[in-house]
């Protein structure tokens, strides 16, 4: 019998062809090599055995981390911003939920029949909308902020290369009347100016997080809420919206009547020392500030000083009646209304002949002003002006407050003392002087001033005693009477008391000879202040520029609408009469 | 296989089916709270809105400049006495109309 060859390839042919040629031979040649195999794959199922005991037992928390961030997303929860009130709960500034819409010009198809979908929902037309599309190359953000009723319906119409974001406006719904103290925030909603930028950190909040499960398909079916969102707290203001529009009207009026270049008004509540009213004009609408210049954002009242003028004589005189040199009956010879000092020479309006101190505030006389600050040293008006408030940066929480200017009395040479003492040589902020009239208005003590409304009335620094203050608040109360210079501050069937001021304004190392700043401080009712009001108008150019007659009829239009809107009752003592008696429609 | 293996093997199927139940209603319902959710922040919105508008609508100033301009309103001055007739008792006793 002979052996059938077998053709066995390779390199087993000829060692199986030379020793056996048999099947049964040719498997034994090959079962170390099913081993060998068998060993391989034993050994790949060790391997996968410890690679899971690794994944699973000892870098477990790695690897689970890993799988949650592959179907996990990561969200910001926004934080909304606190909203801005006034002392009686009306809303200011307040932040709504918007979205945005922004394209990506190269995803999106321009010839999508749903394109006239959005154009609708996005209120444009839409071959404006397609144009928009097709003239940008790069992703932009269409500007028209969408409510989120609009923004569901776009999202719900899916269209490649419109993407969604949640934004935030603020809406200023008070427009102009609050833009300078309460400012406006930038596109991050964080406070750019006014109270907005001073309160920021209060009113922004904490935003939260949280981390969105997503299926294969990108779809959120489930969430982990890391960190809560801490909405901003609200911020309550010691402003009144009434108030506030009160005083705004009057200098919109007046700035038209006097076409001056800039008006402000101040009102502050005597007893607490919260601002009510703080108003400029011109002014901007926070709404919309695509033209706004420095000149219009400005806060004049805190941030701009000016000469004061005769408003300053009340602070000279008070000082020299708490120093003891002078008492309210004493006499100064005030003829012939001229003053000379070194090369200088100061002078009346018109000769008042001998006058007392009361007569001298009441009439605003230079040349008496001057000879009663003569009986005081240099040093001992000054600090009084500081005490006073003035000199320094008031600590109203509003950046930019300025502190004024007041020379170090070392440097004074007679003729400064002289000037200072009636508001020249001086400079001042508004706000600065309406704080410093409540030295009068209450008994002696200066309170800091607030934008916050105070628990309850607050006790200042004793500056004067409250037999002065009550001294100069009766010389003021005459001042606005027939024979001051403020008979247009009177308010019908209250008292009230004021200065008023007229500087010329200092241009080019002088001052301009047709330039002027009028102003009146005042408060009411005279007997019992309630408020404090200053008034500031800017060049008024219409023929009148004093301030007896530019800026007292505006404080006398605030007073008389903030009293009224106050529920004061007039004063009893001052009878009015009927002048016109009105027919009321229906009266037979 | 014995009747033990099938209970087990149909308790084990009823089981993975329950899971894949529970998960079905765990989406159901994160889309329901996503969605009322939404509505909530809708109608917050909206209700901050409308705030906004109140105020706008309410701000003195505007209420001032409406009367005059368009009502033609002037502010009554202290001096200035405006009659109204009461309504006669007749009229009282009808009441409003």
């Amino acid at each position: 019998m002979t052996t059938p060859s077998v053709n066995i390839p390779g390199r087993f042919r000829s060692s199986a062809v030379g020793k056996s040629a048999t099947p049964v031979l040719t498997w034994r040649a090959t079962q170390w090599r099913s081993k060998v195999i068998l060993g391989l794959l034993m050994l790949g199922f060790l391997a996968v055995l410890v690679r899971a005991f690794v994944l699973q037992l000892v870098n477990a928390d790695q690897w689970q981390s890993r799988a949650i961030k592959r179907f996990e997303r990561p969200l910001e929860i926004p934080a909304t911003r606190g909203r801005v009130l006034d002392r009686h709960g009306g809303v200011i500034a307040s932040s709504v939920r918007e979205e945005q819409v922004g394209i990506v010009p190269a995803k999106f198809n321009l010839s999508n029949p749903k394109l006239d979908a959005l154009a609708e929902i996005l209120e444009i037309k839409p071959a404006e909308l397609r144009r928009k599309i097709a003239s940008q190359k790069r992703f932009f953000w269409l500007s028209k902020s969408l409510n989120l009723e609009q923004a569901d319906r776009i999202r719900a119409l899916r269209l490649e290369g419109v993407e969604l974001e949640v934004d935030y406006r603020r809406y200023y719904p008070y427009g102009d009347a609050f833009a300078h103290v309460v400012g406006f925030t930038n596109a991050a909603e964080q406070g750019a100016e006014g109270l907005e930028k001073t309160h920021d950190s209060g009113l922004r909040g904490v935003k939260g997080q949280t981390r969105v499960v997503v299926d294969r398909r990108n779809t959120a079916v489930g969430q982990r809420l890391i960190a809560d969102a801490a909405p901003g707290k609200d911020l309550q203001l010691s402003l009144d919206a009434s108030i506030q529009s009160i005083s705004q009207n009057a200098l919109k009026a007046a700035m038209v009547t006097h076409r001056a270049k800039a008006a402000s008004a101040v009102v502050i509540d005597v007893q607490t020392g919260e601002v009510l009213a703080l108003v400029n004009e011109p002014s901007f609408d926070p709404n919309n500030r695509a033209r706004l210049n420095a000149d219009t954002v400005r806060n004049r009242a805190v941030t701009d000083a000016f000469e004061p003028g005769s408003t300053m004589k009340s602070f000279s005189i008070a000082a020299a009646l708490e120093l003891g040199r002078v008492t309210a009956a004493t006499t100064i010879q005030t003829a012939p209304g001229k003053l000379t000092i070194g090369n200088r020479t100061i002078g009346d309006s018109h000769p008042h002949g001998l006058l007392t101190v009361e007569e001298i505030l009441a009439k605003s006389s230079n040349v008496g002003t001057v000879k009663i600050s003569q009986r005081m040293k240099p040093s001992e008006l000054h600090d009084f002006y500081i005490a006073a408030g003035f000199g320094r940066v008031p600590d109203v929480g509003l950046n930019g407050a300025t502190a004024g200017r007041l020379r170090n009395p070392q440097n004074w040479v007679p003729i400064d003392q002289a000037t200072i003492s009636y508001g020249h040589g001086v400079s001042v902020s508004l706000l600065q002087l309406a704080r410093a009239y409540t030295i009068f208005a209450r008994d002696g003590d200066l309170v800091p001033i607030s934008f916050v409304p105070q628990p309850g009335p607050v006790v200042g620094v004793q500056v004067i005693s409250a037999d002065t203050a009550r001294l100069v608040r009766g010389m003021l109360e005459r001042a606005t009477g027939p024979e001051g210079t403020a008979p247009k501050a009177q308010v019908m069937g209250f008292r009230v008391a004021g200065k008023t001021g007229t500087a010329h304004k200092p241009e080019r190392g002088g001052y301009a000879k047709n330039k002027y700043v009028a102003s009146f401080v005042g408060f009411a009712p005279a007997e019992k202040p309630r408020f404090v009001i200053a008034v500031m108008v800017d060049e008024p150019s219409a023929g009148r520029h004093y301030g007896g007659e530019v800026a007292a009829p505006i404080f006398s239009q605030i007073a008389n609408d903030t009293l009224r809107r106050m529920q004061l009752s007039p004063n009893p003592a001052l009878r009015i009469f009927p002048a016109v008696a009105l027919i009321a429609e229906g009266t037979q | 296989m014995t009747r033990q293996q099938w209970g087990l093997v149909v308790l084990i199927t009823v089981s993975a089916m329950s899971l894949v139940n529970a998960r079905y209603h765990e989406r159901r319902l994160f889309t329901q709270v996503d969605r009322t959710d939404r509505t909530s922040q809708k109608l917050d919105s909206d209700i901050e809105v409308l705030q906004v508008e109140l105020t706008a609508l309410r701000n003195p100033g505007r209420i001032d400049g409406a009367a005059k301009r368009d009502l033609k309103m002037v502010p009554l001055q202290p001096t200035e006495i405006l009659y109204w007739p009461l309504p006669t008792m007749n009229e009282s006793a009808r009441g409003p109309k």
